[in-house]
């Protein structure tokens, strides 16, 4: 039992070996200019998936990323959006609420804080439009 | 890419933009994106196995970038290099150092150690005699690139633990310690179940590779 375990366990450390070989050894980080375009004649070999993916980001985010010398987040811009979305169901939430109970000082509390949070959005937005 | 008259005269049209000003490297840039995007990232998924989607725009817009570094630095000189030699660098580069930068580990063992080891561990196992059948036959180039391209074929999980095989190799990782792994790089907490089965995956695409470059009568049990 022990033999044929170790066997698996010798053929199992032969196929990484080879896996390392293909992705390391083979996979050089110089190559010669003729390797090199032989490379690029042959097909890419991504799969479905990532070739879709690559179709899906289009070629405004190579301008905009030239014109800001620096990455553009296509992730990052959506993240943004979602925010201020949650953020304005928020406040569309608190208004709608059934708030006859509070007094008049905790309705100017809630309109200060309303107001300080507002401000500090429009502040962020100037900010991230200045820095763009 | 240059097997025709338009395709070298795109090459050469690219070559004059990135040594000309600032406006003309980012023509170079544009035409670069629309004429090698796919390959680009046939590199950058080869190393960074494990990148999604977000990843794959991001290390791609390194890429881009650091041409565009080298470009306005005139790093670049299509006398000396040419321009896909120069891509698949720094395609490869990028890739590399986003790779280092999710394993954070440090490059222990020489080239020369990784094929010692390698030759070693298959000397003694059963993929040894396919593997020297493949070797007198010319076909090891051929067994290698099936493995790149089934295994960057795989998704997303298998990928991941494809990748931390590789980058480990040849330190020997058992399932709990990849499981550890994935949860490190990717605060993923997975099964011991699938990282087992995720190991599997990746290791019958390299048999697969031996097979269909004519090897599976050797592994067949």
């Amino acid at each position: 039992m022990t033999n044929t375990n170790d066997n698996v366990n010798k053929d199992e450390r032969a196929l990484e070996a080879l896996l390392a070989a293909a992705f390391r050894l083979d996979f050089p980080e110089e190559i010669s200019d003729e390797q090199a375009e032989k490379f690029f004649q042959q097909p890419s070999g991504l799969s479905q998936e990532d070739k879709e993916a690559i179709s899906s980001w289009g070629t405004d985010f190579i301008e905009d990323m030239l014109k800001n010398q620096k990455p553009i987040s296509k992730d990052h811009s959506q993240d943004i959006h979602v925010d201020k979305e949650l953020e304005k169901e928020s406040f569309a939430m608190n208004r709608n609420k059934d708030d006859s109970d509070l007094d008049d000082e905790a309705h100017r509390e809630i309109e200060k804080k309303r107001k300080e949070i507002l401000d500090e959005e429009k502040d962020r937005d100037k900010d991230q439009s200045n820095g763009s | 890419m240059a097997d025709t008259t338009d395709d070298l005269e795109t090459l050469e049209t690219i070559n004059i933009y990135l040594i000309g000003d600032k406006e003309e490297i980012g023509k170079g840039i544009t035409l670069i994106d629309a004429c090698f995007r796919e390959k680009i990232v046939g590199i950058i998924r080869k190393k960074a196995l494990s990148a999604n989607e977000h990843d794959l725009l991001d290390i791609y817009q390194d890429v881009m970038l650091s041409i565009l570094k080298c470009a306005t630095k005139n790093l670049y000189n299509p006398d000396v290099q040419k321009l896909e030699g120069f891509i698949y660098t720094v395609a490869y580069r990028r890739a590399a150092q986003w790779v280092r930068d999710k394993c954070r580990i440090k490059e222990k063992y020489s080239i020369d150690q990784l094929i010692e080891s390698t030759q070693q561990i298959i000397c003694d196992s059963k993929y040894d005699e396919p593997w020297q059948a493949a070797q007198l036959e010319e076909k090891r180039a051929l067994i290698l690139a099936n493995i790149r391209r089934l295994v960057s074929g795989l998704k997303p999980r298998q990928r991941q633990v494809g990748e931390i095989i590789i980058e480990h190799f040849p330190d020997l990782l058992s399932t709990p310690d990849i499981k550890e792994q994935i949860l490190q790089r990717y605060g993923e907490d997975v099964s011991t179940v699938a990282v087992k089965r995720a190991i599997q995956e990746v290791l019958n695409k390299v048999k697969e590779s031996l097979r269909i470059s004519g090897y599976g009568d050797f592994i067949d049990d």
